[in-house]
């Protein structure tokens, strides 16, 4: 074991019996995060691929007026599939992979936090994007536009399958959006080298973690719009639906409260990146480190201040856009922090120019001036005559082009050597860049004078006598001069496969810890894990991977075939806990099949399979746990470098309880949103009261259960902790716990008819919410109970009764306010 | 997670809930008809609250980095960033009480 | 058609901030790529800049000053477009947007009949109130001032005046569904001295 010193082949030999994914069929089971990160990059790009056909159809359809190319009913679909494909199965996936595949690799990890997640959430993004995309080939793409506003994307509307398949395909790849950020902020914050305390980690690190909890906070919002507005054409519920207390300025608030912080989502990887090549370039350490953390966060807080900038119009008093207006200027300011930060790197280190660099100036030109236009697009008076105009148009690519696409392309070039393990060759790197560039500035810069000159956005026709002819046509020029850079992108990294010459390692002299390791890496990334004395951007990777190789560093040997990496300190580093992390299985993929089942049929509306597919998901989440844990207390172990730790299971603070409370926070966005709705549409929405009903004391009955099963699992809890068995207990608990379920299911069926009015289909949301959290507080406790009987759990390894009690008690709190509306919306209601 | 990260979130997490408290107060003041007078004088009220709050905040962080001297962690000094960042940001949002039409 | 050439004062001072906006975007936009052309192109020019004056400079003295003026100037401008009462309160006619048309009626005057273009009194303000039958439209004529939406449910306001008697033309801004691109429609504003007689004699 860790006595006995293997040479660098051994080592390596060793560690990938352990680590290895086999090739053919058993890449299916893959879990490893490189292979993940690579495999969530290339669908990204494909679906890249897809959207940039779809703007290619736009372009041609608009290039001449009166155009018949495209008619008004398949252009629309167009449209939608193109914002749609570009923001959820490009951006958002792009970045996550490529931070998946990074991370881990520059805070000096072998894997992230929860490898099988990787692999789950891999799979429900291929699946759901698929969805999509054979819905638009069979012709039902959705057609609502990519924001989707109610009425016109109701069951009403839009009665046909179209926008069920937005709906329920987007939720669906969401699922890889939430697992990614939970396990994003625990790698980041738990899985660091020995030593990388929070001041030490890369900046690119701080980035992700300000990103991740921005997903964390900003998706739940968007997922609960998405399940009521499925409710509403499903079911009928009226939360949307002026007739019937609901209000289609609901489902804009839930939207953009997630949809404008999604661009900061989109826009602050890419910035991280920028932050880690621009130094390598400007071979100097990046400037003004602490100022770029306090940017990124206040970005971050500012930008779940001003969704309502996409509102402007609706209706609002002015008071109200005045605090949005500013808000919206605000966030200029870290930007510019930011730009400032990196020409100050460039202008106080001794530039070299590369490709990546190239792509690097293209950001800057793009970029501030989308900016400029962004900060146009906040004052008000200016924004009502530009908004839902091409000028929005052409902004909105000059961000996300600017400050997404190029910075992609230049981090593309930059880690390329990284993934093939050979240097590049440029023979096309250079004259795609002046396509790409020249081609985008013709087509949208244009787009701003399109747009003031009256040009709305989603028409797929315009008549000839309003001027915009000649801007169309050149707009459209530009886009095909623009296609052709992207295709010669394409061929230039094949042909870097095939041509680079192999063999260099660290070819940028880059001081991150991703290039100390052999190219392309191997699939435990470092043999042994480096001791990091310094902040960790300005290393000197070539030396410390080859004495990582030799098993020189912490865990440098391969123990029990097991998958071990360290755990540290969130702080300080200091390592903490053996991190076993689990080895490659189908449960994954089986789980997001299952997942796929209740998704498909809640879209073709076969309403038996979907409790079905539940049940399955939930019995394979429950599997699980089993390849983890173990059955004795093993105390402290060695980890190398003469020092020794326990192993997770027996530590307080591991992953699995990071994640649990992480997990805890996006669904309580989630329901603080549902909350949010309901007084919204309470106090906002035209035709309140409406229906009056009777206080209904159900939920008041879960809550005391709820309660009662918050206290038992406590006495579980220090059952356990004294050595004596909590099993009597826990059952207590699960039988508590689905007493509570039960009570506010019975809540909801006593409510009646709840397409009546959204005051009653409001309190069934809410009960049916509550039930659902009941229900996962049994099952917990009942697992719990399992996993006590299997000797998985003692005194120390406690993680089980934890996490029980976490769930019992958030079910319990999830009922108070539900009881609390249940009383207000009752009164409202004008019965008693 | 949040004993260590508290002084770089202290200051934009007030400004989140001046936010939503005086976003609040606004529609809810137009829904109820509140005189414009009362109106204008809750949502200064409301502001003044939220600097005086923050800047209290930012004392605290001062006289604890002061305190600690040497000591003090990287965190601390960079949440006084931030709580400046976030004050100035309070005072920036909320201007616009004093003088636009709230119910229009 | 075009917002930038304006026949209401709505329009014109939109336009005047829209030009402000635009040059001193420029002039910001070659400040910041001139500095990214020197820090690369002669890094040894700028070298002597500390990180600190780079942030502050950069990130604060340049940028908060102008944000706020424009603020200030944006606030200020808002508050005069809007539809305040009081006043001499302006004539109100209501826009009434469905699938895909657009319905104009003057019930100031007892008995106008509705209408499929906008007739509007030259010369004075007028209020626009918009309403929506099925989906969200939104009612936009670019050359009189900004948009506003037609929702389901809420009723919105809109002051405009075209200065001068003549033909502008309306669309529809908010995506709307098949019909969108057709549910424009025609403005005309009248001399005050003919307006009463067109609409009463408007079938
Ligand atoms: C490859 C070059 C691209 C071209 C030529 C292009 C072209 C267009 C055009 C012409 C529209 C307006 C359609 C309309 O209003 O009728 C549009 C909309 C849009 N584009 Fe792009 N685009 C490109 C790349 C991207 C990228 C990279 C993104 C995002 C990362 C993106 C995101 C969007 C979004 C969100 C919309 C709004 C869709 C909607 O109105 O529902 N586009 N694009
Ligand atoms: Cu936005
Ligand atoms: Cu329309």
């Amino acid at each position: 074991m860790s006595g006995e010193h293997l040479s660098p082949v051994a080592l390596h030999k060793a560690l990938t019996r352990i680590w290895g994914t086999p090739p053919g069929l058993a890449r299916f089971s893959a879990v490893n995060h490189s292979i993940l990160g690579k495999r969530f990059m290339v669908v990204a790009m494909v679906f890249f691929a897809i959207g940039g056909v779809l703007a290619m159809l736009i372009r041609a359809q608009l290039a001449t007026p009166d155009s018949a190319f495209i008619g008004p009913e398949l252009y629309n679909q167009i449209f939608t599939m193109h914002g749609t494909v570009m923001m959820f199965l490009f951006a958002i996936p792009m970045f996550e992979g490529l931070a998946i595949y990074m991370l881990p690799k520059m805070l000096g990890a072998r894997d992230l936090a929860f490898p099988r997640m990787t692999a789950y959430g891999f799979w429900c993004y291929l699946f759901g994007g698929t969805i999509l995309i054979v819905a638009m080939v069979m012709g039902y793409a959705p057609n609502s536009g990519w924001f989707m506003y109610t009425p016109l994307s109701s069951g009403i509307y839009t009665p046909g399958i179209n926008a069920d398949v937005w709906l329920l395909g987007i939720t669906f790849v969401e699922i890889s959006a939430i697992t990614a950020a939970v396990e994003l902020i625990v790698t980041i914050l738990k899985m660091r080298a020995p030593g990388m305390s929070l001041t030490r980690m890369p900046i690119f690190g701080w980035y992700m973690l300000v990103t991740a909890t921005m997903m964390l906070i900003g998706f739940p919002p968007l997922i609960l719009g998405s399940i009521l507005l499925e409710m509403e054409r499903a079911f009928d519920l009226p939360f949307f639906d002026p007739t019937r207390g609901g209000d289609p300025l609901l489902w804009q608030h839930l939207f953009w409260l997630f949809g404008h912080p999604e661009v900061y989502i989109i826009f602050l990887p890419a910035a991280g990146m920028l932050s880690t090549i621009i130094p390598t370039f400007a071979r100097r350490p990046l400037i003004a480190y602490n100022a770029i953390i306090v940017a990124i966060v206040a970005m971050a807080f500012l930008s779940f201040g001003l969704w309502v900038h996409h509102m402007f119009t609706v209706g609002i008093p002015h008071l109200a856009l005045g605090f949005f207006s500013a808000a919206s200027a605000l966030v200029a300011i870290p930007t510019a922090v930011q730009i400032f930060a990196w020409i100050g790197t460039i202008a106080s280190g001794r530039p070299r120019l590369d490709v990546p660099m190239l792509y690097v100036i293209g950001f800057f030109i793009v970029f501030v001036c989308g900016g400029l236009t962004g900060v146009m697009l906040a004052m008000v008076p200016f924004n009502t005559q530009a908004h839902d105009s091409y000028f929005v148009v052409a902004h909105l690519h000059y961000v996300l082009v600017g400050g997404f696409v190029f910075p992609m392309l230049a981090a593309l070039y930059y880690w390329l050597p990284h993934f093939t393990g050979r240097s590049s060759v440029y023979r096309l790197s250079v004259p795609a860049f002046w396509l790409i560039i020249i081609g985008f500035n013709l087509t949208f810069f244009l787009m701003h004078l399109t747009g003031l000159m009256g040009m709305p956005r989603r028409i797929s026709t315009y008549p000839s006598n309003w001027g915009w002819d000649w801007l169309n046509l050149l707009s459209s020029f530009g886009g095909f001069i623009m296609t052709m850079g992207f295709a010669l992108v394409l061929v230039d990294i094949v042909m870097q496969f095939r041509l680079g010459r192999r063999g260099t390692r660290n070819p940028w002299d880059a001081g991150t810890l991703e290039w100390a390791m052999p190219t392309p890496p191997p699939d435990y990334n470092f043999a042994a894990l480096p001791a990091v004395t310094q902040r960790a951007d300005s290393l000197d990777p070539g030396r410390l991977g080859n004495n990582l190789a030799a098993g020189d560093g912490y865990l440098g040997f391969a123990r029990a075939s097991r998958q071990e990496s360290l755990g540290v300190d969130m702080m300080t580093g200091k390592p903490d806990q053996v991190i076993v992390l689990p080895r490659r299985t189908w449960l994954p993929l089986w789980t997001a099949l299952a997942t796929a089942v209740f998704f498909l049929g809640l879209l073709f509306k076969i309403y038996w399979v979907v409790p079905l597919g539940a049940l399955a998901v939930v019995g394979l989440f429950l599997v699980w746990p089993r390849a983890l844990g173990q059955r004795h207390d093993a105390g402290p172990i060695d980890i190398g470098q003469g020092e020794a730790v326990p192993v997770d299971a027996e530590v307080e603070d591991n992953v699995t309880w990071w994640a649990s409370k992480i997990a805890a926070v996006a669904d309580a966005t989630l329901y603080a949103s549902l909350l949010f709705g309901a007084l919204y549409l309470a106090v906002v929405a035209p035709g309140w009261p409406g229906q009056s009903t009777e206080t209904n004391w159900w939920p008041a009955l879960g809550l005391l259960a709820a309660f009662g099963g918050s206290v038992s699992v406590r006495l579980a809890r220090s059952r356990n902790a004294d050595g004596t068995s909590p099993y009597g207990w826990l059952l207590g608990t699960a039988v508590l716990a689905a007493l509570a379920a039960a009570a506010c299911i019975v809540g909801m069926v006593q409510l009646g008819d709840a397409t009546i009015h959204a005051n009653i289909s409001l309190r069934f949301a809410l009960y049916a919410y509550c039930a659902i959290h009941a229900g996962i507080a049994m099952l917990i406790a009942a697992h719990a109970a399992w996993r006590w009987r299997g000797g998985y759990v003692s005194a120390v390894r406690a993680t089980s009764l934890r996490l029980s009690v976490l769930w019992t008690d958030y079910a319990t709190a999830a009922l108070i306010p539900a009881w609390g509306l249940t009383l207000l919306l009752a009164r409202s209601g004008g019965a008693s | 997670m949040i004993r260590h990260l508290w002084p770089l979130l202290i200051g934009f997490s007030l400004w989140a809930m001046a936010f939503t408290a005086l976003y609040t107060v606004q529609y809810l003041g137009c829904y109820l008809g509140w005189s414009p007078q009362a109106h204008r004088l809750a949502l200064v009220a409301g502001a003044a609250i939220a600097i005086a709050v923050s800047v209290g905040v930012l004392v605290v962080q001062i006289a604890y980095v002061r305190r600690l001297g040497q000591a003090t962690t990287f965190m601390h000094r960079v949440g006084i960033g931030a709580t400046v960042a976030a004050i100035a940001a309070t005072i920036i949002t909320f201007a616009p009480i004093v003088l636009a039409s709230a119910c229009i | 058609m075009s917002t930038l050439d304006p026949a209401g004062p709505s329009a014109s001072s939109i336009a005047a901030l829209w030009w402000v906006m635009f040059w001193g975007a420029l002039a910001l936009f070659a400040l910041v790529i001139a500095l990214l052309a020197v820090s690369l192109l002669r890094p040894s020019a700028l070298a002597s800049i500390k990180p600190g004056t780079w942030i502050v400079g950069g990130g604060l003295v340049l940028p908060v000053p102008i944000l706020v003026a424009l603020l200030v100037a944006a606030l200020l401008l808002g508050e005069q477009l809007l539809p305040k009462p009081g006043g001499a309160a302006p004539v109100r006619i209501d826009a009434h947007a469905s699938q895909w048309q657009w319905r104009f009626s003057y019930p100031f005057i007892p008995d106008a009949a509705s209408t499929s273009i906008l007739h509007l009194p030259a010369g004075e303000p007028v209020d626009v109130v918009v309403t929506a039958e099925d989906v969200i439209h939104s009612f936009w004529v670019p050359r009189l001032g900004g948009k506003i939406d037609a929702i389901p449910g809420h009723t919105n306001i809109i002051r405009l005046q075209a200065d001068k008697p003549g033909v502008y033309r309306g669309i529809c801004a908010e995506y709307c569904g098949e019909g969108h691109e057709t549910m424009g429609f025609e403005v005309r504003a009248h001399a005050p001295a003919d307006y009463a007689a067109t609409i009463g004699g408007q079938p």
